[in-house]
């Protein structure tokens, strides 16, 4: 047998003893679960024998803590060394029920061929006869146990026009950008640890798909003033087998630790996770909860259940961001398809279409159209060197092709301007009729016609 | 009625009603932990004797672990439920247990009286006379 250091002590300081039931067995009691006389619960736990006597480790446990284990949310190694105690005790039995060698052994001195690993939750049927306790704590565990597992984001304005409170927009907005990066975080992990497991990669998506809708964020507390809100994560609905399970339990304090325990002022913490996740994956992760961390109506802070983390951030600076999130793939929006629509909005006679809102827009939208292409018309030339009054509108067709390269044609004035953006080839175009407006006063026209005398009335020298 | 192979010591330990009216004669495959080496009689020893066979102490922390399934032999209704019983145990547990292999047999009714238990465990109190080494084969290792 192991030697013990411990205490010895006459006798175990309970009254009254009686086994409830045996947890475990195997050709004779394994964990057992005893209660004393003031109805206290404690557990043996076979650990060692020799030939005379078998030693057992005994320790308290509350109901609760039972509970959890008998539901395999708690391991029998958690209840082992769960700090609510010092000590457990050490008492040797023999064969006659004869208690020897009892001895307060303190949590650190426990043998290490005794420690007990990560992967000890109950799994067995739960004896009949405590269904009552299961129906107790039932209720209020699911809400209890999302709770002493979540962490908490405290949101704090940056300034106090209205006191400690945060606007409901800024809530809305902070909690849907959380949760995207935590969904898109709970698929990378998913498919880092488990795509190797699967032959198809449809079923691989639907399990990730069912993961992400079991997984979403619960909001488990909520607090205003200073807005705080904890957030959890399911651990009781599940897919599939026991590392799901393994996998489930410990994703979010994954995300914690992968993406809310990181200092962003450190080059070198960022680049390890550049490292470690492909750009794609850094953007669905990183880019909202860098969002959230430089948005400039509030500052975060975030903590767990019980206090034994803290995280304040300041804003991360542009060229920290970049490590993580290149420009070139912070912009990937850029390069989506663009398309023209023309629209008919209704307005008051007095508003200005210029300046109308987002809200504006939407609420005078009578329809909308897409098109291939628009005609645009301007009854004046603004240009660099000269402003032109013209005696016609001058016409041309404005297009935006599949690369999102920006035309704009008159076939009348031999002119065709591109660009990357509105701007440019509106700018362009201005640049080409200005140019031959300029060529035609100098003498260099060679065609049969002017057209450029029919169209302008006047060209105002800016100079 | 045919006499347990085991009566003495049932009998010699006060065990009531063991085994009770719960267990009948039937045929059932059957998977144990067991040693490597088959031919190891401590595989084919109820609890009671296993222990005395060893020199360990009979493993009870209360006096009613005295139970009448010390006299019968433990086995699992599949292979499933005997490889998932194991490997809840704490590896501690199992190191002391001993057991490293699966052996499956295939019980017949001339063999014993069957009790089926929680956890897809049954207890198989074998007749007298009865050799159940011949019956059994290895067919796997427990981890």
């Amino acid at each position: 047998m192991e030697k013990i250091k411990g205490n010895i002590i006459s006798q175990l300081p309970f009254q009254g003893l009686k086994k409830v039931s045996d947890l475990i067995e195997y050709d004779g009691p394994i964990l057992s679960h005893f209660r004393d006389e003031y109805d206290n619960d404690y557990l043996y736990y076979w650990v060692d024998f020799n030939e005379s006597v078998n030693r057992w480790l005994v320790w308290k446990i509350d109901e609760l803590h039972l509970y959890k284990y008998l539901k395999g949310t708690e391991s029998l190694k958690e209840l082992l060394e769960n700090k609510d105690k010092d000590f457990v005790y050490s008492i040797e039995i023999d064969s006659e029920l004869q208690y020897k060698n009892i001895a307060a052994v303190y949590l650190n001195q426990i043998p290490e061929k005794y420690q007990i690993e990560e992967e000890s939750t109950y799994k067995l049927d739960i004896p009949k006869l405590y269904l009552p306790v299961i129906e107790k704590y039932e209720s209020d565990f699911y809400l209890t146990t999302l709770r002493e597992l979540s962490l908490e984001f405290t949101l704090e304005p940056s300034n106090h026009k209205y006191s400690t409170t945060i606007s409901a927009l800024d809530a809305g907005i902070f909690l849907k950008k959380l949760c995207n990066s935590y969904l898109n975080f709970i698929q990378e992990d998913f498919f880092s640890k488990f795509k190797h497991t699967f032959g198809d990669y449809s079923r691989l998506q639907k399990v990730v798909g069912q993961f992400k809708e079991i997984l979403t964020p619960r909001i488990v507390e909520l607090e205003y003033g200073s807005f705080k809100v904890s957030i959890g994560s399911d651990f009781t609905h599940t897919v599939g087998n026991d590392e799901y399970n393994k996998w489930q339990r410990e994703i979010l304090n994954a995300y914690k630790e992968e993406v809310i325990d990181v200092d962003y002022s450190s080059s070198e913490s960022l680049n390890r996770i550049a490292e470690k996740y492909e750009v794609d994956a850094r953007r669905r992760i990183y880019g909202p909860y860098l969002d959230i961390l430089n948005d400039k109506d509030y500052k975060v802070e975030v903590t767990n259940y019980k206090k034994t983390f803290r995280k304040v951030y300041n804003r991360v600076e542009t060229s920290k961001r970049k490590i993580l999130i290149p420009e070139t793939i912070e912009n990937n929006h850029d390069n989506e398809k663009r398309k023209l629509y023309s629209v008919v909005l209704e307005l008051d006679e007095k508003q200005d279409i210029k300046n109308i809102s987002t809200k504006g827009l939407k609420e005078g939208l009578l329809f909308s159209q897409e098109m291939k292409d628009v005609e645009i018309i301007w009854n004046e030339i603004d240009g660099t060197e000269y402003y032109f009054e013209l005696n016609q509108p001058f016409k041309f067709i404005f297009t935006i092709d599949n690369n999102n390269s920006y035309k704009a044609e008159n076939k009348e004035f031999g002119l065709e301007a591109i660009g990357s953006d509105k701007d440019e080839v509106f700018q362009n175009i201005i640049h080409q009729f200005e140019e031959n407006y300029i060529k035609i006063t100098n003498g260099d026209f060679a065609g049969d016609s002017n057209p450029y005398s029919t169209l302008i009335k006047n060209a105002i020298s800016l100079n | 009625m045919k006499n347990l192979k085991y009566h003495q010591l049932i009998a010699n330990n006060s065990l009531n009603n063991c085994p009770d009216n719960e267990c009948n004669e039937m045929e059932t495959d059957a998977f144990r932990w067991v040693y490597e080496d088959i031919s190891n009689e401590l595989n084919y020893l109820p609890t009671f004797l296993y222990n005395e066979k060893q020199n360990r102490p009979q493993r009870k922390n209360s006096t009613d672990d005295m139970k009448c399934s010390m006299c019968a032999l433990s086995f699992y209704v599949s292979q499933e439920k005997a490889k998932e019983a194991f490997v809840v145990l704490p590896l501690r547990v199992r190191e002391m247990l001993g057991y490293t292999h699966l052996g499956y047999i295939n019980i017949s009714k001339d063999m014993g009286l069957v009790n089926f238990e929680l956890n897809g465990h049954l207890d198989l109190f074998e007749y007298e006379n009865i050799d159940l080494s011949g019956s059994f084969s290895i067919i796997g290792a427990l981890n």
